[in-house]
């Protein structure tokens, strides 16, 4: 009878990894969707695994452009002087703040967080713009004909430093 | 029927799962060593994204570091304390787990803290660390610490240790349904069949460690290198399991993650990728009798 519960957990925990794979665990509802998604987060099975398909997407970045008092203005984006793998999970935090925090108000706290760990960092600094980006780089055709890649704003805002925050 | 239950239960040599008890827990360190600089940074409480913030995109049930670090706060220990106490706890458990020091309770606590991680740093995590949590499951669910540990006893009858074929079994078919579905994902997508994607990916700013622009010179290049990743990733679940194959897919394996390691810097996901085919495919199954003297 224990192997055969066993054998039962097996055989549901695998099918909850296939149906995972085949993104059907996310179209769920209700109590079912709720303890498969638990399920999911304790065990991975449910996840899928869409790594860079069905295409790659462009890359994002959090650029920051602060202005001093004194007129100065310097830019550097989240990843500056951060490790390949810092950078690259820096950059996947640019990527949430702009495509899941889709609720306006939600992205702007996400930016003002941005905003005040950067003012935070450069005290001499009183405004600070936060410009989402993502990087357009042109087909291999495109690029044979001299198009060359570029960063583009997705979404800025600016943020002043008030008296209540001075250092 | 019961033939059939039983067949899940055949033993096999407890060295594949042992493998990747000692792999794994082993990578997660060097990583967490890694990203020390910036831990407190990713997930501190005065880190970049505050915690009101991450609560926001995790799921409620499970807690994420920041819930675990207000635990201590009865005991006097401030959250900025708490969460460098949680930190070098994963890494204790870590250690623990690869060294089979009562690895059932070792890989609890890794996998409870990995998980917590995860949780609360959602908005910086990425495939590595969902594949990292799920075989950290594994190795809490199954019995990890029958072989290569330190706390293990030996095989009273001279044979070595086993565990039933189901534990290996459900960590490959899952292995095989992680490549299927990658590779199927990709194949559906014309970027895979043109070249763009590999052109893309080496292209970015966050993964390019060569300058490879001379490539759209030679568009058949990236074309082929993205049809290898095709054949790789859809051809795994059927060449990994035959004996005749294994070695050739492996090495297939292997040099689609060197080159990812290589030409994208992805070196911890290429690294967990190859551990995962090389422990849980390539250490013979096969428990064998020791030499008795």
């Amino acid at each position: 009878m224990k192997r055969l519960l066993l054998v039962a957990a097996f055989g549901c925990h695998l099918a909850l990894v296939g149906a995972g794979a085949a993104h059907l665990t996310s179209r769920l509802h209700g109590v079912l969707g709720a303890g498969s998604r638990f399920y999911d987060a304790l065990s991975g099975a449910g996840d899928s695994y869409s790594f860079f398909a069905p295409a790659v997407g462009p890359q994002l970045r959090t650029r920051f452009t602060l202005f001093t008092p004194q007129g100065e203005r310097f830019e550097e984006t989240l990843e500056t002087g951060k490790s390949r793998e810092v950078g690259f999970r820096l950059g996947n935090l640019a990527g949430t703040v702009y495509i899941v925090a889709r609720r306006t108000d939600v992205r702007r706290a996400f930016l003002g967080a941005l905003a005040a760990s950067r003012l935070g960092a450069h005290p001499g600094a009183n405004r600070v713009q936060v410009t989402i980006e993502e990087w357009v780089m042109p087909t291999m055709s495109e690029y044979r004909v001299g198009a060359r890649p570029r960063w583009r704003s997705l979404h800025d805002a600016t943020f002043v430093r008030t008296a209540r925050c001075q250092p | 029927m019961r033939m059939g239950i039983d067949t899940w239960f055949r033993p096999v040599s407890a060295r594949p799962l042992a493998g990747l008890r000692v792999g794994l827990p082993l990578l997660l360190l060097f990583h967490l060593i890694w990203l020390s600089g910036d831990l407190l940074s990713l997930h501190g409480s005065r880190g970049i994204i505050p915690w009101e913030l991450t609560d926001l995109l995790r799921n409620p049930w499970v807690p994420g570091l920041p819930t675990l670090a207000k635990a201590f706060l009865p005991l006097g220990i401030g959250e900025h304390t708490g969460i460098i106490v949680l930190l070098s706890g994963y890494a204790g458990c870590l250690l623990s787990l690869a060294l089979g020091l009562h690895s059932r309770v070792s890989a609890f606590l890794a996998w409870g803290l990995h998980l917590g991680l995860v949780t609360s740093g959602s908005a910086s995590y990425y495939g590595v660390d969902q594949l990292a949590s799920t075989f950290l499951f594994y190795l809490l669910v199954f019995p990890s610490g029958r072989a290569w540990a330190l706390g293990a006893h030996a095989a009273p009858s001279g044979r070595e240790e086993t565990i039933p074929v189901g534990c290996l079994r459900v960590m490959q078919v899952h292995l095989c349904v992680i490549y299927l579905s990658a590779g199927v994902g990709k194949a559906l997508g014309r970027q895979w069949w043109n070249g763009e994607a590999i052109w893309q990916a080496v292209s970015q700013p966050a993964f390019s460690t060569f300058d490879l622009s001379w490539l759209a010179r030679y568009s058949w290049i990236p074309m082929l290198a993205g049809w290898s990743t095709l054949a790789v990733e859809i051809g795994y679940v059927f060449f990994i399991w035959p004996r005749r194959t294994r070695r050739e897919w492996f090495v297939a394996t292997l040099g689609l993650h060197l080159g990812i390691g290589l030409f994208m810097g992805l070196i911890f996901f290429s690294s967990v990728m190859i551990l995962l085919t090389g422990c849980l495919f390539m250490i013979p199954e096969e428990a064998v009798e020791r030499a008795v003297a």
